[in-house]
């Protein structure tokens, strides 16, 4: 297996390019954006950096498999701004907003396909 | 390794039942982890939590031919669990981090509290089937010496 093949290509040569497993993964992607969402909004809204720090750490292995680093660091960035508290409820709303928008973007392009699978 | 000797240890591997424990909390990675041990025709079962592993490994003591653990879980984090793991069940079998932080100070701290080897995610296959097959065939050796 080369050493330059992404992680979803790997995967998807290790399923023997499963429809079934790939349609779960995406199923199972979705899920975890929405979590993410939810956990990201209070954990901003309450400044809570544990609640932050728990959900980004977990979206970090999932969004690097579907390389959408981007969200990621967009989560990282809003982390930062709580834990230095140099946060005003509009930045925070701003950036629940942008993280939520790369989501929901995701969400949208995995249901079309999922839609058309 | 010649290629011979890799192919003739894989299929002697495979052809051998190990149960593994996965312990994480999140569904994702455990279809990730599922798919990358069907390689070993490994099923392996899942502890959501610290608290759970600990109950599957005490009712179940010897049964576990290797752990993998996440190091980030909820409640009692994966450096706790293996220390209880390791402590009160006396668990001998390799337990293997996954962790999707490559700080040094982290990879210390796991290796302090009894795990053997980590793994950072995300888990490229090659390197993953790797060390399994380390881990697996160091577990047979063992079974059978």
């Amino acid at each position: 297996m080369p050493e330059n093949k992404s992680l979803i290509e790997s995967l998807a040569e290790l399923s023997k390019n499963d429809p079934s497993f790939r349609r779960e993964m995406d199923v199972l992607f979705i899920e975890t954006l929405q979590e993410f969402m939810v956990a990201f909004r209070q954990g901003m809204q309450q400044a809570n950096l544990d609640t932050l720090s728990f959900a980004i750490h977990k979206i970090k292995f999932a969004v690097q498999v579907y390389g959408i680093q981007n969200l990621y660091n967009e989560a990282e960035k809003g982390r930062q701004l709580i834990k230095q508290n140099q946060s005003s409820p509009p930045i925070i709303q701003q950036v629940i907003s942008q993280v939520g928008q790369l989501c929901q973007q995701q969400i949208n392009q995995l249901k079309q396909k999922l839609g058309k699978a | 390794m010649s290629d011979n000797l890799d192919a003739l240890i894989t299929k002697q591997l495979k052809s051998e039942v190990f149960q593994v424990l996965v312990v994480d909390d999140d569904d994702f990675n455990h279809l990730i982890i599922s798919e990358l041990l069907k390689k070993w025709n490994i099923n392996p079962e899942f502890a959501l939590s610290g608290e759970q592993a600990l109950e599957m490994v005490h009712q179940n003591p010897g049964k576990f031919d290797l752990v993998l653990m996440d190091v980030y879980l909820p409640q009692m984090s994966g450096l706790e669990t293996t220390q209880k793991l390791r402590t009160k069940c006396d668990l001998k079998v390799p337990i293997i981090a996954l962790t999707a932080d490559s700080m040094k100070d982290t990879r210390e701290n796991i290796l302090k509290v009894g795990m053997n080897d980590v793994m950072i995610k995300p888990l490229k296959p090659e390197s993953f089937h790797q060390k399994m097959r380390h881990y697996l065939q160091q577990r047979l050796e063992d079974k059978n010496a």
